[in-house]
């Protein structure tokens, strides 16, 4: 076991706050092949894939670097409308329980398309992590979810990093579920007239870690990005969320807001936020609210009146507040999956 | 550049130096400083080696690692101490003419005959003035500087002293409690409600000078107080240090509204500390108001430890060129029932910067606790900051907790708005900017509002034209 | 002489034109209706008059009392005597309505305006709108419902007294009883020194009011002008016959 310092915050605060950083004591496993990986798409004719599986360092804002066992490259031409999502699947089982994995997207001038990229395995406990960078040209528009589905003793990790240039769309789905750590990092640097939107569901059980660490700069006018996360977290699981959105000088006329709603379903469970807001620029409009805690009292007698129990009435709440994202990911597949896991807690 | 001479002029008021004259002083920090003071002041053994134990605190212990910088501060160049040249009065008559006339142009003698129940004034390291009406007295209210607090009342001080604020929580509260010189002690006994307001004022005068004032009030049980603290200093072009301590004590059923209009000239690091412990039904109301300083790092803590005590806290800093302002709050609930409302707005132009810096704890025991937080932020031009850096943590279920913040500029439209009825743009804007500030003027005394606005004013005008 | 002298009007939202060559004359003691479809330009018109920084004139002349005004910042304008009761008014948090309207006599009088008289005023003109006095003390428009704005801004007009009011849609999303009192508003108002522009849709606000001129607005034009008949005719038959 070795002590790790990971996911920092852009800018610091009092360290007896406890959030500037997360500390973790973690067993790296020695790194092999991961061979069940596998990539579905409809019109091959407007993508070029690279998935050459080269070994090499692999480092992140969240701080770890590791060697890779599994790269991928998956350009979207130019002007390339697809209509069907490009599925990335990767299963884990006893054989493969060890992905380190770079996925990059490039997304050429007014491309279109929507990725869903999934580590599903259930059997035991895995370690998992990747580092997505995308790269949205002028003009385009993309969708992407990442759905973390893993084991609940697996160790999970998931960077973002993406670069979007003038008038392009990046929209994020994120569903945190699977292990028993979860760190995350998203990074996104905005142009002028783009739009950044990342939409986050999380849950915590047992003694799970989260760490949540997003960063969005906007540099150009005119921007606009959202972040909302919804969250419940359970048993003793102790959750940071982490976002920061950073108007640079220059950006005028831009738009922030950022959102994370935690619903805390037990006594032992901490929630833990960090919602910055950064500001070098006078004409901008930046919002950021954040809540915690119980239920509330009136949906709940509301629904125990019908008949609900206490705890089906919390759960139903949490899947209630969920579903807008839910819903976005537009998989039927994956969203009963996610709905499969959130009836767990 | 006439921007610069509007405020220069307009800040005549604060900026009057006195002559540098003092009848003692020491600089730089060393046993040997620390053990001057203290023989200055006749003090008694403990407090000696309470200051000699948190001088070796204060060397082991690091710089933050985080907020504004502040590198320039020598510690070796500032003067710890400076006595005034005159002891504690009991009438203005008797004070020296023209420190009399620098708190007769604050309208501190004229506030006490009219609206204050008392008045402590602090000129550099000691209190030249001190009064309290004959009324609270006989009530068994207790309102006097520290150094005779400690002489007259060694028990309550003892008792109390550093309980709130301890010596470790960082650096520039260890080297305040191997420096402290002034401040005011205040106790309410148990059911006694003071409604006048008791004010100190602090005032430095010192050129590269630092003020370490300690003030400690406990309100006892069922007892209630309000208690204004305001602060300026003239400008100079070298460092001052102002590192004050402010302990509070609220007991049960009890009240207190600490209120505080800290303007401070320009070349001041501010790096305040205050506290305050509320026992069960306690409320404490904190309203705030910080204009001046270089740099500030200031946060007040709140800790809820009794059921159902309550803090509300009205803030507001408005950042001008130069200036870095780091502030915000800590709120702790430790027991069933407690409930926090926090107000925070800033204001930054000119190349300021506004730090609104929070950490809400919620204990696991503090079950059914409620808080609000809202921070707002004007920012006036684009070469100003304004950061907003909030930690929240709960740490149990039964939790209502919300925190909201907004940055902005003011609004195009509202300023069409007032000017379709004739109103000129930069008094549109003025207007809009105090409006903005209302809610923290309305909270503050009359003459506390009206200097609030002034101040408003002032700065804006610097930033038309 | 014509109070207000609007002379082959162009202008533009942004890249958009909206008004496209309108021109209208009102003189003292006239009441001038507006009416047309809604994008026709009718609020463009009342922003355009004071100067509205989002909207631009492209060609043509405004005058008031013989002197051109487009060149005029908001402020100045009002100060020439001109009011404007918006359709939405803005929400103004920590000025009181007093304080607000203290600040505007103040802005077009040399002197101070004496506070006593000026209270008096104030409450007397509250009561004629049946508004609750205690709103006086409220911050400017905030959480007030929308007849409470709308008669606010009746209010403003009644204590700024100018030459000439505009009235945008004041009469959109009120009752009947809150339409009544704005109407009852302008009816007190009204006299032989000023005029009173109204522009709306509808026609329940015209009632109790005499209207000399009645403009139909169609695509940034006044196509048709009439008397009082006109705007009957509209409510029964609606703007299609004006249309190409």
């Amino acid at each position: 076991m070795e002590k790790y310092t990971l996911n920092q915050t852009p800018v610091r605060t009092a360290k007896n706050f406890g959030i500037n950083d997360i500390n973790l004591e973690l067993e790296i496993p020695q790194i092999k092949e991961f061979c069940n990986a596998m990539i579905m798409c409809y019109e091959m004719d407007k993508i070029e894939v690279n998935d050459e599986k080269v070994h090499e360092k692999m480092t992140s804002k969240i701080g770890l670097e590791l060697d890779s066992n599994y790269s991928l490259e998956i350009k979207v031409l130019e002007n390339a409308h697809l209509k069907e999502p490009i599925i990335i699947d990767f299963s884990f089982d006893d054989e493969n329980d060890v992905l380190i994995d770079n996925i990059k997207i490039v997304m050429e001038k007014a491309s279109k398309a929507t990725f869903i990229i999934k580590y599903n395995g259930e059997d035991e406990k895995y370690f998992h992590y990747l580092k997505q960078e995308t790269s949205a040209m002028q003009d385009s528009e993309c969708k992407i979810v990442i759905a973390n589905l893993l084991n609940k003793d697996s160790e999970s990790f998931i960077a973002i990093e993406n670069n979007i240039e003038n008038n392009a769309k990046a929209e994020y789905i994120l569903a945190e579920l699977g292990g028993r750590t979860k760190i995350s990092n998203y990074y996104a640097n905005l142009k002028e007239f783009s739009e950044n939107n990342i939409k986050t569901i999380y849950l915590g059980t047992n003694e799970d870690i989260l760490d949540i660490n997003y960063n969005i700069e906007v540099y150009g006018k005119s921007a606009k990005c959202n972040i909302e996360a919804q969250g419940a977290i359970n048993g003793k699981a102790h959750k940071n969320f982490k976002g920061t959105i950073d108007f640079k000088q220059g950006c005028a006329n831009s738009k922030g807001i950022e959102n994370e709603n935690c619903v805390i379903l037990s006594e032992e469970a901490k929630s833990k936020s960090l919602p910055m807001l950064l500001c070098k620029e006078e004409n901008v409009e930046g919002e950021h609210g954040v809540s915690s805690g119980k239920i509330d009292k009136s949906k709940l007698f509301y629904l125990m009146t019908k008949g609900l129990s206490e705890k089906d009435s919390q759960k139903l709440i949490v899947k209630a507040n969920f579903s807008k994202i839910i819903n976005k990911i537009q998989n039927e597949d994956l969203e009963n999956k996610v709905i499969e896991i959130i009836d767990k807690i | 550049m006439s921007k610069t001479n509007i405020e220069e002029v307009n800040r005549n008021i604060y900026d009057i130096k006195n002559k540098n004259e003092y009848s003692y002083k020491t600089i730089g920090l060393t046993p040997n400083v620390i053990k001057d003071i203290s023989k200055q002041k006749n003090e008694p053994q403990w407090m000696l080696d309470l200051r000699l134990k948190a001088l070796e605190i204060y060397e082991n212990l690091e710089m933050p690692t985080w907020g504004p910088d502040l590198s320039e501060l020598d510690m070796s160049k500032i003067a710890t101490y400076v006595r005034p040249k005159t002891d504690m009065k009991k009438s203005w008559e008797d004070v020296p003419d023209d420190i009399k006339n620098t708190f007769d142009r604050l309208g501190i003698p004229e506030a006490e005959k009219e609206s204050l129940a008392g008045v402590g004034a602090q000129y550099d390291s000691e209190i030249v003035y001190h009064s309290i009406k004959d009324q609270l007295v006989k009530q068994g209210v207790i309102y006097t500087d520290f150094d005779t607090a400690v002489k007259e009342y060694p028990e309550l001080v003892k008792e109390y002293f550093t309980k709130c604020v301890p010596m470790t929580d960082h650096k520039f509260i260890a080297l305040h409690y191997a420096v402290w010189s002034g401040g005011s002690f205040v106790y309410v006994p148990k059911g006694v409600k003071v409604d006048i307001p008791l004010q100190s004022y602090f005032r430095l005068n010192a050129k590269g000078a630092g003020q370490f004032e300690h003030t400690l009030i406990i309100v006892d049980e069922g007892a209630s107080l309000q208690f204004i603290e305001g602060c300026s200093a003239p400008k100079y072009n070298e460092i001052n240090l102002h590192a004050g301590c402010v302990e509070l004590f609220v007991k049960e059923n009890s009240f207190l509204r600490y209120s505080t209009i800290e303007n401070w000239s320009k070349n001041m690091l501010n790096l305040n500390t205050k506290k305050v412990i509320v026992d069960k039904n306690g409320k404490i109301e904190w309203v705030t108001g910080s204009f001046g300083s270089k740099i500030s790092m200031l946060y007040p803590m709140s800790i809820l430890n009794g059921e159902n005590a309550k803090c509300e806290f009205t803030g507001i800093s408005f950042a001008g060129t130069g200036q870095n302002l780091d502030t915000g709050l800590k709120i702790v609930h430790n027991a069933e029932n407690c409930s926090s409302v926090v107000n925070s707005k800033s204001i930054s132009k000119g190349g300021g910067a506004c730090t609104f810096r929070s950490n809400v704890s919620v204990r696991k025991r503090a079950k059914n606790s409620k808080i609000t937080v809202s921070c707002e932020s004007l920012m006036l031009d684009s070469i100003s900051r304004s950061d907003t850096i909030p930690t929240n943590s709960i740490e149990n279920e039964d939790v209502e907790f919300s925190h909201e913040a907004k940055i902005g500029k003011i609004s195009d439209q509202a300023i069409f708005y007032l000017m379709s009825r004739g109103i000129s743009e930069e008094e549109a804007k003025a207007m809009i900017v105090r409006g903005f500030a209302d809610p923290i003027s309305k909270a503050l005394p009359l003459e506390y509002a009206v200097e609030m606005n002034n101040l408003i004013n002032l700065e804006l005008e610097g930033s038309i034209g | 002489m014509d109070l207000l002298e609007i002379k082959n009007l162009h202008a533009n939202v942004g890249e958009k034109q909206i008004l496209k060559g309108l021109d209208l004359n009102i003189k003292k003691g006239e009441v001038h209706v507006i009416m047309g479809p809604n994008g026709a330009g009718k609020s463009t018109l009342a922003n355009i008059i004071f100067n509205n920084p989002q909207y631009k004139v492209t060609a043509g002349e405004i005058n008031f009392e013989g002197e051109s005004i487009k060149n005029l910042k908001t402020d100045e304008i009002a100060k020439k005597g001109i009011f404007i009761s918006f359709q939405t008014p803005e929400e103004v948090p920590g000025i009181s309505v007093t304080n607000f309207l203290k600040a505007a006599k103040n802005a077009r009088n040399n002197e101070p305006i004496k506070i006593f008289a000026f209270k008096k005023e104030l409450e007397e003109n509250m009561k004629k709108l049946n508004m609750n006095t205690s709103y006086s003390t409220r911050d400017l428009n905030v959480g007030f419902s929308g007849g409470e704005k709308k008669k606010n801004e009746i209010l403003q007009m009644l204590t700024l007294n100018p030459k000439l009011a505009i009235l945008d849609e004041t009469d959109s999303g009120l009752d009947v009883d809150a339409i009544k009192t704005v109407s009852k508003g302008i009816s007190i108002f009204k006299n032989e020194n000023n005029a009173v522009l109204i522009i709306t849709h509808g026609t329940k606000i015209l009632q109790e009011i005499n209207v000399d001129y009645v403009h139909i607005l169609v695509d940034g034009k006044i196509i048709k002008t009439g008397d009082s008949l006109l705007a009957d005719k509209i409510e029964k038959e609606g703007y299609e016959q004006f249309r190409n």
